[in-house]
């Protein structure tokens, strides 16, 4: 990202072209100026009409200029996030399948919505107004050297003295602002947690409980922000005191030579409009350059948030024969027990795959192994004989079709969440969603919120239909049956079983009559995942339901 | 509450603050009057030099402690009409019933209690400064330039009048494209969220080229729409700017055509110039400012005005039953129920079956108030559930839903929530929802602390806990939404059993076991697919 740090470098050039033009135009108004003045106190009417003149021609090309300059600007600003955000997007979607879980999402999103936002107010448009504020101050050099070069001496030595103070006066500042920035945190914190628990909230009456929680929250913050509000106060008084006393000894010093001296009544308004143009830019120089330091870092955190974990992974593999667990111990990186242990499951290709557990029995950690999302915490798993952590990623995870739990749905047509996007015959969707007993559903009806305008079951089903239509090697089914009512399950399950793929179906829902159908059952249990070759013995501690 | 009545609430703050303001004015012009004594040394005797520069420095120091003073007459102000507007927001929201919740995003919600108090912020308290600083300011000076020169005063008029004019041009548009920007920012997340939530989905089928060009859309979109913002601000103040400075430099000619015909003293035209610059500049200031403390009206009023809601205020009763006649619901045009009819009894519990889509969750949900948009009856004795004041409805109704939130805290807090723990109680509602054995085994048992929504225990442990939550509440009435989809058969068992055991008015909707089910319960309610017999 740090190459795209000042946004669109081409647009930057154009506008800094345009801003040096201006800022010329403006200087030699100043310029002009002090001729108006000298002209006027030497009483020389016809020389101040002829400036009077060309200052008007001066101000018709500012108009234009003037206008000119907005568009520019915002196609600078616009190129410029439209570039960065594409650039991170790009990153984004090849980010390593390991760093796609909900966290990483969370942050991804904040990236690209907040944190942009700052970075385009504080940085790209802070930027502009850098540069602007810089031709602005070599403009008033160059007046300055035009009256006497002496003073371009004197005036920097003065404002080198300012900047050195208010560099230090501010840091006091930015201490009990990091103070508010907590308290901001956990304000929005507990307001997301309120949206996110409103309904058991109000199931629950807990209103009255968690307005005064909130009301707590809303004081810390407006309190840590008063004490913001008074140290810049304090810290504004002083930069302001001398500033304005630098200012003010420089106008009665410019006086005082003018009254005994040579010294031109126009050549001093040029000196003091000039000083006052330096000085102001100057007094912006480094509240700019702080916030623009200070949201770089935002860069860092996105460079570190796409950041692809190195790996090694040489191994191509195109096709999918044998997958081994052996004796892994797998469990969460941050956890130190393991939760399952002494792992040893085999899987060969066009095998039907059943594993059942009750719910807590670390199933899904088996999955989330599976996928690559969780790395065994002994041993390593292989797959066509090689470690899979060895495997391109691309390769490994083409071998799957994930059917999950939560799944997700995206907004668009019941067709873009089939194909998602890709060119497909229409007969194979058409197929799948038969399969699934979805026919009747339109494929063009639009789906919108993760799915929201379907039924549990129906998500379910769409989700399965999206696996069937797209082209892997292993299906893998986690929960699938939860939300759906038995007779459909049933037949879907019926229908998992014929089709030509290996299936590794993961449930704690199972039907007598389809057991015999798989060539093997898991049961996870204890921390142990084991091979059952006795049916009647998996079935006797299910609950006898049919 | 009003913005006048919010005012009027803190009316002494609020004295203070527009005081604080109003000294501000004094700030601008004390420091032209510094200059124009500055510029007088230059045709002054000698003896009152030393007089003058003191003078000079006095009036250009002397806005400092005014400042100061100003400011913290300000900021007390600002820090609780602050605290109390964002309570109001967060009033506001967690007042609305669960249906309207629903119908909008958590980001808009989320978006009033945080980034829109931060634009209010911005906005009112710095618009009403600016206001009073420019209004008073123009005013005092205004009278100067009137005494010195009454052609500047009056040309110095005309020329505000036209910068007001140039931002009342702009004042719709400017407002319309800060709503559409608004609404682009909220859209933009809402889209950006549902790309990125799929992002596992698109790595595992590796459909990333694919989903590239919808991502790219959803940026494009936004910064077009920005884009315009933009502009529409800039020219607006370009043309001020513009104006403003164009003006300063024609009367700085023609102030120094009075000087050269001796009608003006060098220390009026230092004014002159110095007024005009601080005028114009100071009115191009206020008249933005008018704008934007408009905007900031609108969003008060937006994220604090409470809403009205469909619901009365009849007292919640169950001594003959609840009756269901002719009751149908649907989704924009489909139909969801379809004329569905039954009647309970106190204490009865009944089970709802049907298919999926048939509308299960949807009923309970209008049963429960949850939904009011429904044709037909639903009536609690002979009381219309819109019309029971929804307090005396939850204090006596209960709800497992699909959706198990869990707080930041501990099992146990999660469990008795604002109720007094009576530890008999709460063991048995562990029991009750299969619990116990599990949090036995945790180290620090039922205190044991729940991740962000729970993220660090397994789906059936969630469904317990919330299962558990509503056992240890104790209503008379209990709506329950599959309380086994994620839990095992034995699980399942003896949460079915422990429903069942309960001296309660049952409603529940079930689409598993339902042999055992159709076994244990005497009412069964079976919902066929509306779109069915309408297709």
């Amino acid at each position: 990202m740090h190459k795209q740090a000042y946004g669109s470098k081409l647009w930057l050039g154009i506008i800094t072209l345009y801003m040096i033009s201006i800022t010329a135009l403006h200087g030699y108004s100043i310029y002009l100026l002090r001729f108006i003045t000298d002209y006027g106190l030497a009483r020389e009417m016809d020389k101040l009409v002829d400036v009077a003149i060309r200052m008007l021609v001066i101000l018709a090309i500012l108009l234009v200029l003037e206008l000119i300059g907005t568009p520019l600007r915002s196609l600078y600003l616009s190129k410029s996030m439209v570039q960065m955000k594409q650039a991170y997007i790009d990153r984004v979607l090849d980010q390593d399948i390991t760093q796609v879980q909900k966290e990483q999402v969370n942050r991804y999103l904040s990236n690209l919505t907040n944190d942009f936002d700052r970075y385009e107010q504080k940085y790209i448009k802070n930027l502009m107004q850098l540069i602007f504020v810089g031709l602005r101050f070599g403009m008033s050099v160059v007046l300055l050297a035009m009256v006497h070069w002496g003073l371009v001496v004197v005036s920097m030595v003065l404002l080198v003295v300012f900047v050195k103070f208010t560099s230090r006066t501010s840091k006091p500042v930015q201490k009990t602002e990091a103070k508010k920035s907590a308290s901001l945190e956990a304000y929005t914190d507990f307001v997301s947690e309120s949206l996110q628990g409103f309904e058991i909230i109000k199931q629950h009456q807990l209103e009255s409980d968690r307005y005064d929680a909130f009301h707590a929250h809303a004081v810390a913050v407006q309190s840590d922000n008063y004490k913001v509000d008074v140290k810049t106060t304090q810290v504004d008084a002083l930069n302001n005191l001398v500033q304005t006393l630098v200012m003010f000894t420089l106008i009665g010093g410019g006086i005082l030579v003018a009254r005994s001296t040579a010294l031109s009544l126009g050549s001093l308004i040029v000196i003091v409009s000039s000083f006052g143009n330096a000085m102001w830019p100057l007094s912006e120089f480094s509240p700019l350059l702080s916030q623009m330091k200070g949201i770089s870092q935002v860069l860092i955190d996105f460079e570190k948030n796409l950041t692809r974990p190195v790996y090694h992974r040489p191994i191509h593999v195109q096709s999918f024969e044998k997958l081994s667990f052996d004796d892994n111990d797998l469990g969460y990186p941050d956890e130190e027990a393991s939760i399952l242990q002494a792992v040893n499951l085999s899987i060969e290709a066009g095998e039907k795959v059943l594993i059942v557990g009750r719910s807590g029995s670390g199933k899904s950690t088996l999955l989330k192994t599976l996928r690559q999302s969780l790395v065994p915490k002994k041993g390593s798993i292989t797959l066509n004989q090689n470690d899979i952590q060895s495997i391109d990623p691309h390769d490994y995870h083409r071998l799957f079709s994930t059917v999950d739990q939560i799944g997700f749905i995206f907004n668009g047509s019941v067709k873009d969440n089939l194909d998602l996007y890709q060119a497909m015959d229409p007969s194979i969707l058409i197929n799948a969603m038969r399969q699934v007993g979805l026919d009747s559903l339109d494929l063009n009806q639009l789906l919108i919120n993760n799915g929201s305008n379907l039924s549990g079951g129906q998500r379910a089903r769409l989700m399965l239909a999206r696996a069937l239509c797209l082209d892997s090697s292993i299906i893998l089914c986690d929960e699938i049956f939860a939300n759906l009512e038995y007779s459909i399950a049933k037949s879907i399950e019926a229908d998992l079983l014929k089709v030509k793929k290996t299936l590794i179906n993961v449930s704690h829902i199972i039907f007598k009559e389809s057991l015999d159908r798989y060539d093997r059952v898991f049961i996870v249990e204890e921390g142990k995942v084991q091979e059952s070759h006795d049916l009647s013995q998996i079935w006797s501690r299910m609950l006898d339901e049919n | 509450m009003t913005i006048t009545q919010l005012l009027g609430q803190n009316r002494k703050q609020f004295f203070r603050y527009i005081i604080g303001a109003l000294l501000t004015t004094v700030n601008g012009l004390s420091q032209t009057f510094a200059l124009s004594i500055a510029f007088g040394i230059i045709e002054a005797p000698d003896s009152s030099i030393a007089l003058r520069l003191f003078g000079m420095f006095f009036f250009a120091i002397l806005p400092i402690p005014l400042q100061y003073l100003s400011r913290f007459l300000r900021i007390g102000f600002m820090r609780d009409v602050l605290i109390q507007v964002r309570s109001m927001a967060y009033q506001k929201i967690m007042h609305r019933p669960i249906e309207v919740f629903k119908k909008q995003s958590k980001e808009s919600a989320m978006a009033m209690v945080v980034s829109d108090i931060n634009l209010f912020e911005k906005d009112f308290f710095l618009a009403i400064l600016n206001i009073v600083f420019s209004f008073g300011s123009f005013i005092i000076g205004e009278i100067i330039l009137f005494i010195i020169s009454p052609t500047i005063g009056f040309g110095t008029l005309i020329a505000s009048s036209l910068l007001y004019i140039v931002v009342r041009f702009f004042e719709k548009p400017t407002r319309e494209i800060k709503r559409l920007t608004q609404e682009a920012h909220v859209d933009y997340t809402k889209q950006l969220t549902n790309v990125l939530r799929g992002l596992e989905v698109i790595k595992l089928y590796r459909v990333e080229l694919n989903f590239k060009k919808p991502f790219y859309q959803i940026v494009q979109h936004l910064e077009n729409i920005k884009q315009k913002a933009f502009r529409l601000d800039e020219y607006q103040s370009n043309l001020n700017v513009w104006i403003a400075s164009s003006y300063q430099t024609l009367v700085y000619i023609y102030a120094t055509y009075l000087f050269i015909q001796n009608e003006l003293s060098l220390t009026s035209l230092i004014l002159v110039f110095n007024l005009i610059g601080q005028l114009i500049w100071g009115m191009i200031n206020g008249f933005n400012f008018i704008n934007r403390f408009k905007a900031s009206m609108d969003i008060f009023e937006r994220i604090t005005k409470l809403e009205q809601y469909p619901y009365g205020n009849k007292a919640f009763s169950l001594k003959s039953g609840l009756c269901v006649k002719n009751l149908s619901f649907a989704y924009e045009d489909k139909l969801v129920l379809d004329q569905v009819n039954f009647e309970i009894k106190p204490k009865d519990k009944i089970l709802i079956t049907g298919p999926s889509g048939a509308g299960k969750t949807t009923l309970l949900n209008c049963l429960s108030q949850s939904l009011s948009t429904y044709s037909g009856e639903v009536l609690y004795d002979q009381s219309e559930v819109r019309d029971i004041d929804p307090n005396a409805f939850l204090a006596n109704c209960g709800y497992i839903r699909q959706n198990h939130f869990l707080f930041n805290d501990t099992i146990q807090q999660n469990i008795i929530l604002n109720q007094k723990y009576d530890e008999a109680k709460f063991k048995l509602c562990l029991k009750q929802a299969a619990l116990s054995e599990w949090i036995e085994s945790l180290d620090m048992k039922a205190l044991h602390k729940l991740e962000q929504d729970g993220t660090n225990i397994s789906g059936g442990q969630r469904q317990r806990i919330s299962i558990a939550r509503a056992l240890y509440h104790d209503k008379d009435v209990l709506f329950v939404d599959e309380p086994s989809a994620s839990l095992d058969d034995q699980t399942a068992l003896t949460i079915y059993e422990t429903l069942m055991a309960l001296d309660k008015t049952i409603i529940l909707v079930a689409h598993r076991h339902l042999d055992y089910l159709n076994q244990r319960f005497t009412k069964r309610l079976e919902l066929k697919k509306a779109g069915a017999h309408h297709a």
